[in-house]
């Protein structure tokens, strides 16, 4: 599909240009109410084949491979996957904590313009996109949509989102796991800063119901590195009570403290099957997802290779 | 354990101890606020760190603290006696007594000499570098070398280049002046060592001031007396020299006053005492033994055969004292000698009149016609205005009842520049008029105000007698060796009440306290006041054998000039010099024959030539140019030091009995006596060395802080 330049604030044509050509696959098979480009969990027969089965009572027989019959004498049958398109859901964490940024951007806004970029990649690869924007609670929801005009509410959403003083990501992936009632993609946009037990907890709720989940662990580099030094007082975004230290003389401390929380995070994440990318808001947009989507794309591949 | 403190205002810095805790606090108070999301990491660091952060800084700001503690503590230079000695902690303040005692020579060596091998002593105590203060004291200490590191050549040069004063030990100014340089010795133990004759007069009734000024000295200093060994004691000394009487003008006969002391405790042979004129032995008298303290006065005559200049000189044969051997005094001897009388009475025709007894008793009729006597002239009152008073050397107003104003003013610009006036009052003296005439501003003559004529007695044949207690002055000294009864036979009916002026002072008075006879200098002249005088109808005294001698010594005095007034080492000269302006140079050529070039420059609002303080006795050459001298001055010692007696060891322990003084004697070592007293040591080393070591300590566990937490 040609990449026209869209007018809006959080699409980066640039971004566009650099992640346009490459497909957002679900690495797992996801339900689809059209035929798209994706592997529907629900076996068909159309011209994707999957693998062979023996021939059951009832199966049609045009179905029956005679190729293998030839060489084995027994009757198998061929099955096809079936390409369907998917629900994605984009969950953006809006809460105090995202306001946080050193650099240009902050870790809210960056994962706004990330949302928008893959909600525009997913529309423009014909599957459907939804929102739901959460601090503490869910503060917006937009169900899934698979037309042009949802680039557009989406992008009116995301403006809308508004830092609110508390996260609880937990609650809200719970909240999503009871509204999605088909196999959906599940995006998290989040610093995470929260509990990380309840957050397990979530994503096991998620993952039981079989969703394709990618956790983008947002995170500004200074909050990946703590590189301020002399005397500073720290003030939460949250209302957390005040910290006054000196930075130099924690960082090691800090960075070995950061270090387990990714490592707690990345680690509830592959317990749930979910993708884990550690986004650091110093990066180019266009290069964190181009590495996801390439890598997501080799993982799809070669799921694909095992299942034959 | 006290220290005490070199330098106890620097303790004032010690807040600056604070100067971390500070730079802490600011540096809290001027922390960056940064909005943080990652809280709960950051909290969860800070539990695990924060008391181990606290500790740490707090023992990083505990050394920071230390490290300007020692350093101000080491800067306040702490001291202690408890440690073991060491004398290279001690400083040294060496007064040696240089006074005209010590030039005392008995055999080769001088007590100066015997001084300086006693501070050769010391010095061989003390360690190079040390502070060590050398002193010469005479009439005010003199520093050599202050606050020196001590360095063997140098002390050994000063010490070789020392010579006495001829001046007495002013002993009590000295210890005053000492105590700023002992206080200024930098080092934990001080020690202070007056090495001296011990000079009984000067020893032997410490003034309270001196006891005061020792006892001070040793807050601050351990005080020693190192009395030298004194061979002798014996000392002959010309104590005087004076012209007691004759006219100033070539032809006169000049009689001079001299007295020679024995200062010794046995009798002695002074030998002759010779008059020299230049260098030319003119009289010779022979004075013989003298009893100790024996003061034997000495006549010496001489005609004055030259006019200009004459150095005068008084001397003995050599003694064990040199100094004192010689005594010094100038004459200007003039060609004539003019006295201008002013007679306020020209009506009076009688030989019995005040103005003719004045110039009877100025210039009598004598036997021998060529005694060389004041040319004395006469005038009216009224001729006053058309005289030229720059012709004469004294002017005599003789009952005068006024003058024109200018004729007042010239007359004090005639005294100001040198000449002497005699106001004899009478009838015709109005207090209102001349009185006020001759004391107005810019005519201020007289040495007391003039108040009112008052009749004493109230018989004329009875009258007041004088007072005959006469004062130590050169102009009544002649009157002291007159039989009593002649001067007792003088009576004064009549004189001017008169309220002094604060620079008069009375020569002459009568029993009652009345002044007859007043004196007052004015610029490089004198004013001489007669409130009763030579009207016979005031007093009988015009024709008592005392009046011509007490006139041709008034004109005597008047005319002689100021810088024949002699000096006393080490007063510096000062010498009125007429027709050089401020700024002019002259050159002042000593006894020595080294000449110093001195500037006129405005004393009093006179333009004086002024010299610094002399140092040797002798006779002073004044050259305003190439040509002869414009002036000469006599410079004579004191002789208050020239009693070379000493006190005796027991006289010494009683001297100086309840100060905190400790006497060496001549007979022990001085090694021996400063081993036993030297203690204590300087702790700023020990405290630089520990702040360093903090220093390092701080610097080490920063880094290593910080490279932990990088």
């Amino acid at each position: 599909m040609p990449i026209r330049g869209p007018k809006s604030r959080y699409l980066d044509p640039q971004v566009i240009e650099r992640i346009g050509s490459l497909q957002l696959v679900a690495r797992q098979a996801v339900e689809g109410l059209r035929v798209g480009m994706h592997k529907s969990p629900r076996r068909g027969f159309s011209t994707e084949f999957a693998h062979h089965r023996p021939y059951a009572a009832g199966d049609a027989v045009r179905h029956v491979d005679w190729r293998v019959y030839g060489r084995t004498e027994r009757y198998y049958v061929k099955l096809y996957d079936a390409e369907t398109n998917f629900d994605a859901y984009l969950l953006l964490d809006a809460s105090s904590s995202m306001r946080y940024g050193s650099a240009r951007q902050s870790k809210l806004e960056y994962a706004k313009v990330m949302a928008a970029s893959l909600a525009y990649l997913i529309i423009a690869q014909r599957d459907s996109v939804g929102l739901a924007v959460f601090d503490s609670k869910l503060r917006s929801f937009v169900p899934p949509g698979g037309t042009q005009g949802m680039i557009a509410t989406i992008e009116r959403k995301l403006l809308e989102a508004q830092p609110e003083p508390r996260t609880d990501v937990a609650a809200l992936l719970h909240e999503i796991a009871r509204r999605i009632k088909r196999r959906s993609f599940v995006m998290l946009f989040s610093d995470l800063f929260g509990s990380v037990d309840e957050l397990v907890k979530g994503l096991d709720h998620l993952a039981f119901g079989g969703h394709n989940i990618t956790v983008f662990h947002t995170l500004d580099p200074h909050e990946l590195e703590l590189p301020f030094s002399g005397t500073c007082r720290f003030v939460g975004l949250e209302g957390e009570a005040e910290i006054t230290t000196q930075p130099k003389r924690i960082r090691e401390a800090y960075m070995k403290e950061v270090a387990g929380f990714t490592a707690q995070v990345r680690s509830a994440c592959e317990r749930n099957h979910a993708d884990y990318v550690l986004v650091d808001t110093a990066r180019p947009l266009e290069v964190v997802l181009s590495e996801y989507l390439l890598r997501r794309s080799r993982l799809a591949g070669a799921g694909t290779r095992q299942e034959r | 354990m006290a220290l005490p403190l070199l330098n106890p205002w620097l303790l004032a810095a010690l807040p600056a101890a604070g100067i971390p805790v500070l730079i802490h606090l600011l540096n809290r108070h001027r922390s960056v606020t940064i909005q943080w999301g990652a809280m709960e990491l950051l909290r969860r660091v800070m539990v695990f760190r924060s008391r181990q952060i606290r500790l740490e800084d707090l023992l990083l700001m505990l050394l920071r603290c230390a490290v300007v503690l020692l350093v101000v503590l080491a800067l306040a230079r702490p001291t202690t006696k408890w440690l073991p000695a060491t004398s290279p902690d001690t400083g040294v303040v060496i007064a040696l007594d240089g006074s005209l005692s010590m030039s005392h020579r008995s055999g080769q060596a001088s007590r100066l000499d015997e001084a300086v091998n006693r501070v050769r002593e010391i010095l061989k105590t003390v360690k190079p570098n040390r502070p060590v203060t050398l002193v010469e004291m005479g009439s005010r200490p003199r520093v050599l070398l202050r606050n020196a590191g001590y360095d063997p050549l140098r002390f050994e040069q000063a010490l070789k280049e020392l010579k006495p004063f001829d001046e007495p030990l002013n002993l009590e100014g000295c210890l005053a002046e000492l105590e700023p340089l002992a206080a200024e010795i930098k080092a934990p133990r001080r020690e202070l060592y007056l090495v001296t004759d011990t000079q009984a007069a000067t020893f032997r009734n410490l003034s309270e001031k001196a006891r005061l000024s020792l006892e001070r000295l040793a807050d601050s200093a351990q005080l020693l007396v190192l009395p030298v060994p004194a061979g002798g004691e014996g000392n002959l000394a010309v104590t005087r020299l004076e012209l007691a009487s004759g006219v100033l003008r070539v032809g006169a006969m000049a009689r001079f006053d001299a007295v020679v002391r024995n200062f010794g405790r046995t009798a002695q042979d002074a030998g002759e005492l010779s008059l020299v004129f230049g260098d030319q032995v003119v009289d010779k008298r022979f004075v013989g033994q003298l009893a100790p303290g024996q003061a034997m006065p000495v006549r010496l005559y001489a005609s004055l055969r030259r006019a200009g200049m004459l150095h005068v000189t008084a001397r003995l044969g050599d003694d064990a004292l040199a100094a004192d051997n010689s005594r010094y005094a100038v004459l200007n001897v003039r060609n004539m000698l003019r006295v201008l009388c002013v007679d306020g009475e020209p009506m009076d025709r009688s030989d019995t009149r005040a103005t003719s007894l004045v110039m009877t008793a100025l210039s009598p009729k004598t036997i021998d016609r060529s005694e060389a006597l004041p040319d004395v002239e006469r005038i009216v009152w009224t001729a006053l205005p058309a005289a030229r008073l720059a012709d004469y050397d004294v002017v005599v107003l003789i009952n005068v009842a006024d003058m024109p104003e200018d004729r007042a003013v010239a007359l004090q610009k005639f005294v100001e520049q040198g000449g002497g006036l005699i106001v004899m009052v009478g009838n015709n003296v109005k207090p209102e008029v001349l009185g006020r005439r001759l004391t107005a501003p810019g005519s201020s003559l007289l040495p007391a105000e003039l108040v009112s004529q008052v009749s004493l007695s109230g018989s004329e044949a009875s009258g007041a007698a004088l007072d005959l207690d006469l004062p130590d002055h050169p102009l009544v000294r002649p009157l002291r060796s007159l039989p009593r009864e002649l001067l007792g036979e003088a009576r004064f009916y009549r004189h001017m009440q008169v309220r002094m002026m604060p620079e008069g002072r009375a020569l002459l008075r009568l029993t009652g306290g009345e002044p007859i006879l007043l004196v007052r200098p004015v610029g490089r002249g004198k004013v001489l006041l007669w409130t009763s005088g030579a009207d016979l109808a005031w007093s009988n005294l015009a024709i008592n054998p005392a009046f011509p001698i007490l006139m041709q010594q008034a004109v005597t005095y008047l005319s002689r000039q100021s810088f024949e007034e002699p000096v006393t080492v080490p007063q510096p000269i000062v010498l009125p010099l007429a027709g050089l302006a401020t700024g002019a140079k002259v050159g002042v050529t000593g006894p020595d024959g080294r000449q110093a070039v001195v500037r006129m420059g405005l004393r009093g609002g006179e333009v004086v030539a002024e010299t610094d303080a002399t140092a040797l006795p002798g006779f002073y050459d004044v050259h305003a140019d190439s040509q002869a001298p414009v002036a000469a001055v006599a410079v004579n010692v004191d002789t208050a030091g020239s009693d070379a007696k000493v006190l005796a060891a027991d006289e010494l322990t009683a001297a100086f009995a309840g100060l905190p003084v400790r006497v060496v004697p001549a007979d022990r070592s001085v090694a021996a006596a400063v081993t036993e007293l030297r203690v204590g040591r300087e702790l700023w080393q020990v405290l630089v060395f520990a702040a360093i070591a903090m220093l390092a300590i701080e610097a080490l566990l920063a880094r290593w802080y910080s490279r932990r937490n990088a």
